[in-house]
């Protein structure tokens, strides 16, 4: 269910909680829906069942999970939606501005790089 | 409820340890702690003390100054019940050759009154072992696989493994580290291991020991660790001198442009004291476990 990255030097809690923000940001885990208990990822994903635990409770305390009891995390019924996907995506951007700097690429020319290459990728696919 | 006490005391608790083998000094003035529920990797070269530290902390050695103490007790004077709460995995496997692993069984069944013959029942077919090979004739793998099940089948409260991944393969590694954290779920139980595969240990600890040369260099959450130790490109031409002042450097090296760093004891707020020594664009991206590992030992570490 989730893509974790040992070796990135991202603490492997914040990468579920990212991944979690996303997949209820972009609806593909909707109000009620269940998340695998933390025994089961811990055994499944081979991680350390604290892990899991320090990532639920931080999605806890940011309206996006609920807690009750007896019974598996759950999407919130109206989880907070502090961060829209577009801010979602903005570790990406950040990544994307730094590279362009490296290579001395003007910043403000992106728009348009992203722009073609858009229609490059719409160009392949329809070919 | 005096009888309660104990459990929710510290599993180990090691102060001062010094441990001296031949008239040398192998461990240096060690002092930690493991609580319930941590899961902790020791980290060090060969020769660092690794092994040494394990057996020290566990009372299959006196220490010439200092002391470990799992659950209260001195360890080289642990009680019959509290032996009963400790699963140890040796670097090298000293199980009887001419023995089967069911003959085995029998005999550790009755000298272990937790023995859970269920969980064995289970884990034998899972981890490929035949219960009736005798043990001269198996792998190294399967030894190494037979040894782990002969230390959690009694369901230890402190599981302390020293090296117990290196002879398996991928697959097995995987399915020994599920289980282990299916196994790590249970309340107040606590994993300490040695491995030199840092990539899994990324996965499962949730905190770091460093040994070199017989000396604790590092004792920390592991995410901690990740926030804390981090590479810095940088752009400027700053004089080598002027960097070395800087608190916590592992590493510098400068081209044509700038440099690259790693600095220890990072915090956000350091960024300022970079750019008033005049390092202009700076990057801050974060080490992965082995990177640290690495630096940490091979760096000119200012510590």
């Amino acid at each position: 269910m989730f893509i974790l990255n040992p070796g990135s030097g991202i603490p492997i809690y914040r990468q579920l909680v990212e991944q979690i923000r996303r997949l209820v940001a972009g609806g593909q885990l909707q109000p009620g829906d269940c998340l695998p208990s933390v025994r089961e990822l811990a055994s499944t994903h081979a991680v350390n069942p604290m892990t899991i635990s320090k990532a639920y409770n931080q999605l806890e305390a940011e309206g996006i999970l609920v807690r009750r009891r007896g019974r598996p995390m759950e999407v919130a019924a109206r989880p907070t939606q502090a961060d829209t996907p577009g801010q979602l995506l903005e570790p990406q951007l950040d990544e994307l501005i730094q590279a362009a700097r490296q290579l001395g690429v003007e910043v403000d020319t992106l728009p348009e790089l992203l722009d073609d290459y858009l229609r490059q990728l719409r160009k392949e696919k329809s070919s | 409820m005096t009888a309660q006490q104990p459990s929710l005391m510290c599993p180990v608790e090691v102060s001062n340890l010094q441990r001296q083998l031949d008239g040398q000094t192998v461990l240096n003035n060690i002092s930690l702690n493991v609580r319930g529920g941590d899961v902790v990797g020791l980290l060090g070269k060969n020769g660092s003390g690794k092994t040494t530290l394990l057996e020290t902390m566990l009372g299959f050695g006196f220490p010439a100054f200092g002391e470990s103490l799992l659950w209260g007790e001195r360890a080289t004077e642990l009680s019959g019940a509290t032996k009963q709460r400790v699963g140890y995995v040796p670097q090298r496997d000293e199980l009887p050759g001419e023995l089967t692993p069911q003959q085995l069984f029998n005999l550790y069944r009755q000298l272990r009154p937790r023995w859970n013959q269920a969980l064995v029942e289970r884990l034998m077919p899972e981890w490929e072992l035949s219960q009736t090979k005798r043990i001269r004739r198996m792998s190294e793998g399967q030894k190494q696989k037979l040894a782990i099940v002969l230390a959690v089948a009694h369901n230890p409260d402190l599981l302390v493994l020293d090296e117990p991944v290196a002879s398996l393969d991928p697959i097995a590694r995987r399915q020994f580290f599920q289980q282990l954290m299916d196994y790590a779920c249970r309340d107040n139980c606590a994993i300490i291991f040695s491995s030199h595969i840092v990539s899994d240990m990324e996965r499962i600890v949730n905190r770091v020991w460093c040994l070199e040369n017989g000396q604790l260099t590092c004792d920390s959450e592991l995410d901690q660790l990740y926030e804390s130790v981090v590479r810095i490109d940088y752009s400027g031409q700053i004089p080598q001198s002027q960097l070395a002042e800087l608190t916590g450097l592992l590493h510098s090296e400068t081209n044509r442009a700038g440099g690259q760093l790693v600095l220890a004891e990072w915090t956000p707020q350091r960024a300022k004291e970079l750019e008033v020594l005049g390092l202009v664009d700076i990057r801050v991206s974060a080490l992965g476990l082995e990177d640290i590992f690495l630096y940490w030992h091979g760096g000119a570490h200012g510590r």
